[in-house]
């Protein structure tokens, strides 16, 4: 299964990416160039964290004019999943590829530790080999992870089961504490109304090994090529 | 800026080249030229050195590039004699110094680059872009060699939190490491972070980076082939930061926050797409040589690469991409505009060159050419305005052997009967004492720094900040890197030689604590005015303690930086020697983390603990003072006791390894249960009793080197015990490690210690937030 | 504060470029509000806030 890899100028992701793919899953990294308009047949699509276009003006901001963004696009509304980490799911809110928007967090500061998050819901192509309500522990790293959208719009996504993560305490339940950065409603992750765009500030691609503090991040990418092969399997 | 200097410096009119002829004004006179040498930080012998050189008076333009190459910062005038002294050599080593990174070799083909280089003064005056442009210019440094950069650290130091000074200094500073590592992505995974009043008006900001690279694709700062194209890559050249190594080299007084100009601002979003680009041109073999234009910009790039090849190299100023409109010579050649890059190429290549470069949207000019007369030669527009020998400019650069003589005050100091201080066996201190030393900025967590570094980027970072050393994953080899920063500008003020020396021994048994052996050894030597005979008596004793400790480990030192003129009207501040230690670990499978692990755990002491007090941080903190001897360092014990941690952890005897350093058994022991709190239930308790034949306050918090505590399974302890007397050295049991969140117990002798573990993790993590986030805003 | 130059044939055209650009790229509508004014110079194009 063929998984493409955006590279902004200012990822700096990518290669994390790279590597949840190869050594992780077994499955095959492709990088997309953001000056291309074509994804190279992949199967599967990754905007991965860093600083695109060095956050100027907005983080994502720039980034969703390049010419790869229209591939990415028209690749969503084909119902291609798509995943945005981090910067890449600051991107794919200002594209309004998803709901919301991500502002400086709460505190001001960058923050960058392990945080623990709760699976809300497992019918995403990302989250399908999760169990509902699964605690997974992964860092984050950002300094506008803060999500936010108006009251109708987090109802609606309460409503639709579209909050994906949530961040919550080691036990399990949402406190202020557990909540680094001031997220409304501790949302970590989104997704879009036909559910298979998902954004998440946690770095799944950074929790692939134990040696590294965690292997809870390579379910999003197993789930993938689950959701594929079983979409395959459905087509066949 | 005197009105002379000013008008010399910025009027394009009163550069006359070396041939002056039509020049519309007269020449300056050779006292002129003097007088602005001098104001550029030369002395009257280097000037005349400088006329013997052209066997004529130098242009305007070429005081500059003088007075750069010359300072203390690029021509090491002061500390050459002393730096030949250290061991550069081993087995492992494949760059020593003299390249813009060391190399050593880590087998399977891979090297690891690394170097550490100090921003104090421009930090001092603008926090934030100054730490900023230190990592900048440390990152560049390591991949201009080929190697693509895995891991920043860095050594801060700062004056009291109790000053709102040193509050806005360590926020700004924290802010500029943070941002500028974390938009590049490169994790920062460790360091260590002082708080003195010695540092009070003079922070110091070191920055090291470790990278890793094919051996076989290793890149130079070098200028072969006549006729090769020299290009000046990046970020165009603007006014910013010009003559920021003579600024480096001056001492900081009132008026240097007029220097604000000098300081340079950084841009990592630029930095980031140069380093891409700059790998990409190495690992495509399209480079001749590569260097990057940091401290006195264009002018040390081009003539270091020309000298390492012993060329010539000639360029044209006005073939340089610049910000601003009327940018002289002097101006070009001089700023230190960050995120730039010199390359030499081949004519054939120059195409190639430019895709990548246009590709990463990066500007490329050819800006001149490979010579071989030898001359670094500068045009304005085809005109010359400088013309210059490589070989005395770069290598010429008088140096100094200066009178050392030491403060009597310090001997004074130093010979201080710490026997008649009061109250410092007393049993009823000892609890307090803990926690004032766990609460101290300099010994408590500093979870709040590190918390705003992005730390696991590239997923390599095994152990990251807040353990003795940090672990990186070496590629896919299945081995590590291990790194420390250390130094202690207390210990060094009070006894040089031996402070330093420690410095070395305490980021060896970082590295080995960890299960890595020592490798290799980069410093930054961070002195005042060394024309002072008490700062040279400091710097010299100090670099012989270096030599003595790496030759004693076996740790070659392999590039470094010296910060001299550290000194402000309130005088110097500690002679500071910062040692950035690299090791390698035979195997991830096998690295020992520095905190409890289990309940029912022996806890061990290795090394020997004497009657030793001085220089220690519990003197500092609970008796507000900085005296006595520090503790003496047996050299030949270092080195038996780093073989003894690196044999411990390949055989899997160890369950945990903390250095036993600041503070003291007493807190490395409570690190070691708060340690513990993340990867177990909770933070683990101790029962433990310490029979030293030594006070209470020696026992407990004294620094006595060559230590460290240990955890093993009680299966493992009788071999463990067995492998410490093979290597000839002292172990003692102390006791087990206890229940989550139970009871912190430790005796020594007669006097207890007894605490909740939650209340002395409570004092460990409130140090820095207590401080650091009360106040509403951060003023300057 | 962001501050443009932009030539335009009148006022109104320009104006709508303005607010086009803030609602494309300058302002995140989900999080930020903007306005801004135009001013016109006779020797230099005109200049939005």
């Amino acid at each position: 299964m063929r998984f493409g890899i955006v590279r902004f100028p200012g990822s700096n992701c990518d290669f994390d990416c790279e590597r949840a793919v190869r050594d992780g899953i077994g499955q095959e990294p492709v990088v997309l160039w953001h000056k291309e308009e074509s994804l190279l047949g992949a199967d599967v699509v990754l905007l991965p964290g860093g600083f695109s276009y060095g956050d100027h003006l907005r983080a994502g901001a720039i980034a969703r004019f390049s010419p790869i963004m229209k591939a990415v696009r028209a690749f969503a509304a084909e119902g291609g999943p798509v995943l945005g980490i981090c910067n890449g799911f600051q991107i794919l809110c200002e594209a309004h590829l998803l709901p919301g928007a991500l502002i400086r967090n709460r505190g001001l500061r960058f923050r960058c530790h392990p945080v623990h998050v709760r699976v809300e819901s497992t019918a995403t192509p990302f989250t399908g080999e999760y169990d509902a309500g699964q605690i997974l522990r992964l860092p984050i790293a950002h300094g506008e992870g803060q999500y936010v959208a108006d009251e109708n719009t987090l109802d609606e996504l309460e409503r639709d089961g579209r909050v994906i993560f949530r961040y919550v305490n080691p036990a399990g339940e949402t406190t202020e504490e557990a909540n680094p950065n001031g997220s409304a409603r501790s949302i970590a992750g989104v997704c879009n109304a036909e559910r298979n765009v998902v954004g998440l500030m946690p770095h799944p691609e950074r929790a692939i090994s134990a040696m590294i503090g965690s292997e809870d991040g390579l379910g999003v990418f197993r789930s993938a090529v689950a959701a594929l092969t079983s979409l395959q399997g459905a087509t066949a | 800026m005197t009105p002379l200097e000013s008008d010399l410096m910025t009027s394009p009119e009163a550069i006359s080249p070396p041939d002056a002829g039509e020049s519309s004004r007269p020449a300056p006179e050779r006292d002129d030229l003097l007088s602005l040498a001098i104001r550029h930080g030369l002395s009257e012998q280097e000037f005349d050195a400088i006329l013997e050189i052209l066997g004529r008076l130098p242009s305007l333009p070429e005081v500059g590039v003088f007075s750069a190459m010359w300072s203390e910062h690029c021509g090491y005038k002061n500390s050459r004699p002393l730096l030949r002294t250290l061991p550069t050599t081993g087995d492992l080593v494949v760059e020593g110094p003299g390249e813009n990174a060391g190399v050593i070799d880590a087998g399977d083909g891979w090297g690891v680059a690394f170097k550490i280089e100090s921003h104090n003064h421009p930090s001092a005056v603008e926090p934030y872009q100054g730490a900023a442009t230190g990592v900048g210019g440390i990152l560049r440094d390591v991949f201009t060699m080929g190697a693509r950069p895995i891991a920043v650290l860095n050594s801060l130091r700062f004056g009291s939190l109790d000053s709102a000074r040193s509050r806005f200094l360590l926020d700004g500073v924290v802010r500029g490491i943070g941002d500028y590592g974390n938009c590049v992505g490169i994790p920062t995974v460790g360091g260590e972070t002082v708080f003195d009043p010695a540092y009070e008006q003079n922070p110091l900001v070191n920055a090291m980076c470790i990278g890793v690279v094919r051996l076989d694709s290793l890149a130079r700062g070098r200028a072969d082939g006549v006729g090769n194209p020299v290009m000046a890559v990046g970020a165009r050249t603007g006014r910013d930061g010009i003559h920021g190594a003579t600024f480096a080299s001056a001492e900081l007084d009132e008026s240097s926050h007029e220097s604000r100009p000098q300081v340079q601002v950084g841009d990592p979003f630029t930095e980031k797409l140069l380093l891409e680009a700059s790998l990409e041109l190495i690992e495509r073999d399209l480079l001749v040589g590569i260097q990057d234009m940091g401290a006195a910009g264009l002018t040390s790039s081009a003539a270091e690469m020309a000298s390492r090849s012993g060329s010539g190299i000639d360029i044209d100023v006005g073939l340089v991409p610049v910000r601003e409109p009327d940018m002289t010579p002097y101006e070009i050649l001089l700023s230190e505009s960050q995120e730039r890059m010199l390359l030499v190429t081949r004519p054939e290549r120059v195409a190639d060159v430019r895709e990548v470069l246009e590709r990463w949207d990066l500007q490329a000019a050819t800006i001149g050419s490979v010579t071989d007369d030898g001359i670094f030669r500068v045009r304005e527009n085809g005109q010359v305005v400088a013309e210059i020998p490589v070989a005395p400019l770069v290598d010429g650069c008088p140096t100094y052997t200066r009178e050392a003589v030491e403060s009597p005050e310090i001997i004074r100091l130093r010979e201080l009967d710490l026997t008649e201080v009061s109250g410092l066996n007393a049993d009823s201190e000892a609890e307090e004492s803990l926690l004032s030393l766990l609460r101290s900025p300099t010994i408590g967590s500093r979870r709040w720094i590190y918390e705003q570094y992005d730390t696991s980027v590239r997923t390599n970072t095994v152990v990251g900040p807040g353990s003795d050393a940090a672990v990186l994953r070496l590629e896919d080899t299945g081995r590590g890197i291990a790194a420390s920063v250390d130094g202690n500008g207390r210990y060094v003020w009070l006894e040089p030689r031996r402070g330093a020396a420690i410095a070395v021994a305490e980021a060896a048994r970082n590295v080995a604590c960890a299960g890595a052996r020592p490798v290799a050894v980069t410093n930054c030597l961070n002195f005042g005015n060394p024309l002072g005979a008490a700062v040279y008596y400091q710097l010299s004793e100090a670099v012989a303690g270096l030599g003595e400790a790496c030759e004693a480990l076996g740790t070659p030192v392999t590039g470094g930086n010296v910060s001299l003129y550290n000194e402000t009207p309130s005088g110097p501040i500690y002679p500071t020697p910062v040692v950035g230690m690299i090791g390698l670990l035979s195997s991830l499978d096998r690295v020992v983390p520095s905190a409890f692990r289990e309940t029912g755990d022996v806890v061990l002491l290795v090394g020997d603990t004497a009657e030793e007090l001085g220089g220690s941080e519990y003197l500092a903190v609970r008796h507000g003072l900085v005296a006595g001897a520090p503790p003496e360092i047996d050299l030949a014990q270092a080195r038996r006791l780093v073989d003894f941690l690196v044999r411990a952890a390949e055989e899997g005897l160890l369950r945990s390894a903390h250095d036993c350093s600041d503070g003291g058994l007493a807190v490395a022991l409570a690190e070691c249960s708060i340690g513990s709190a993340g990867s177990t239930s909770g933070p683990l308790g101790l029962d433990a009793q310490f029979h030293s034949g030594v006070g209470a306050a020696a026992a407990l918090f004294g620094e006595s080197q060559n230590r460290a505590v240990l955890s093993c399974t009680a299966a493992e302890e009788a071999r463990l015990c067995e492998l410490a007397s093979e290597f000839d050295l002292p172990i003692h049991t102390l006791g087990a490690v206890a229940a989550p969140h139970g009871r912190f117990r430790l005796a020594a002798d007669s006097v207890k210690i007894d605490l909740e573990v939650g209340v002395i993790q409570e004092a460990f993590e409130s140090a820095l937030p207590a401080r650091m986030e009360k106040e509403a805003g951060l003023t300057a | 504060m962001i501050g443009l130059r932009i030539e335009a044939d009148d006022l109104t055209s320009c104006e709508q470029q303005v607010r086009e650009a803030c609602q494309r790229l300058l302002a995140n509508p989900v999080i930020e509000d903007f306005e801004f004014t135009v001013s016109e110079s006779a020797d230099q194009p005109a200049v939005a806030k």
